[in-house]
């Protein structure tokens, strides 16, 4: 009878775990945001970038020129082809400059926290 | 640099309120057309596309390198634009008087930068390419744009003129870096 209790505790202890095994998964993506950023007319938009790291970039380029989103460090030299996308995740926290290799005039900033 | 000045005189006149083709004599000017406007625009391309292969045979300056290689890139794509353009509408671009003075003093201007080399090189290309684009930018702006009767000729024109005034900023900030 005591063994039989006890399978029944294990038993509810390993749904209860995997309930929140599967939980956790799906709570992740819900706090990383995908952060979309319009390349049009030769200029980023919105300029200025507020962010937290797990949280994803997309330039969404709308113009028929390439461009490209490059950090002044060259961590980044994502290519955005003409009518096309490029996206980086963030992993980690601070202040990113970045502008277009080819349309240097083009300039944006991120600032990533935890 | 005299070659220079007769280029852009030839581009300071489209970009005057009374540029009206090259019978400006007459009391009924005969307005630019889109054939016309679309012909200027291409050759205009076509110059700064020639004088950049010119900077990528010569220079060995990675910022002008990288400054003549966004130039080939973006005023082939412009041009394939207008080219797609004119299909569409059935246009044929019409040569005209502008056109070849553009290009017979393009020609010339190229010449006297091919003598050039080393930083002398770089510092003329890339201060030519401040002026040249100032004037184009100043002759879609002032008398291209507002002349072109079709709408999506206008549209990308205007589109055009973004993506040079850029060009505009990124040779002015090559000059300051040549300094």
């Amino acid at each position: 009878m005591i063994c039989y209790l006890q399978n029944i505790a294990l038993r509810a202890w390993i749904r209860k775990f995997m309930l929140a095994a599967i939980l956790s998964m799906v709570a992740t993506p819900v706090f990383a945001k995908i952060i979309h950023i319009k390349v049009k007319d030769m200029a980023f938009s919105p300029k200025k970038i507020f962010a937290h790291v797990g949280d994803i970039l997309k330039w969404d380029n709308g113009d028929f020129v390439v461009h490209t989103a490059t950090t002044e460090d060259q961590v980044w030299n994502i290519t955005l082809p003409a009518h096309d996308s490029g996206q980086v995740v963030l992993n980690k926290a601070g202040h990113i400059n970045y502008y277009c290799r080819y349309h240097p005039a083009m300039t944006g900033e991120i600032t990533v926290k935890e | 640099m005299r070659q220079t000045q007769k280029l852009l005189t030839i581009l300071a006149v489209l970009s005057s309120a009374a540029f009206y083709g090259h019978n400006a004599h007459a009391h009924t000017p005969a307005k630019i057309n889109d054939a016309q406007i679309a012909h200027i625009a291409y050759t205009a391309g076509v110059i700064d596309i020639k004088t950049a292969n010119l900077a990528l045979e010569k220079t060995q300056n990675a910022e002008v390198r990288d400054f003549a290689q966004s130039m080939v890139k973006d005023h082939t794509t412009v041009n394939d634009q207008a080219l797609a353009l004119v299909k569409k509408l059935n246009v044929t671009p019409e040569d005209n008087d502008t056109s070849k003075g553009l290009v017979k003093q393009a020609d010339a201007e190229r010449a006297k930068l091919a003598k050039l080399d080393g930083a002398a090189f770089d510092r003329a290309y890339a201060t030519n390419e401040v002026a040249y684009h100032k004037t184009v930018n100043g002759a879609l702006e002032n008398t291209l744009i507002p002349s072109a009767s079709n709408p999506e000729l206008k549209d990308l024109l205007t589109t055009g003129l973004k993506i040079f005034k850029g060009h505009e900023e990124h040779a002015e900030h090559v000059v300051a870096d040549l300094k």
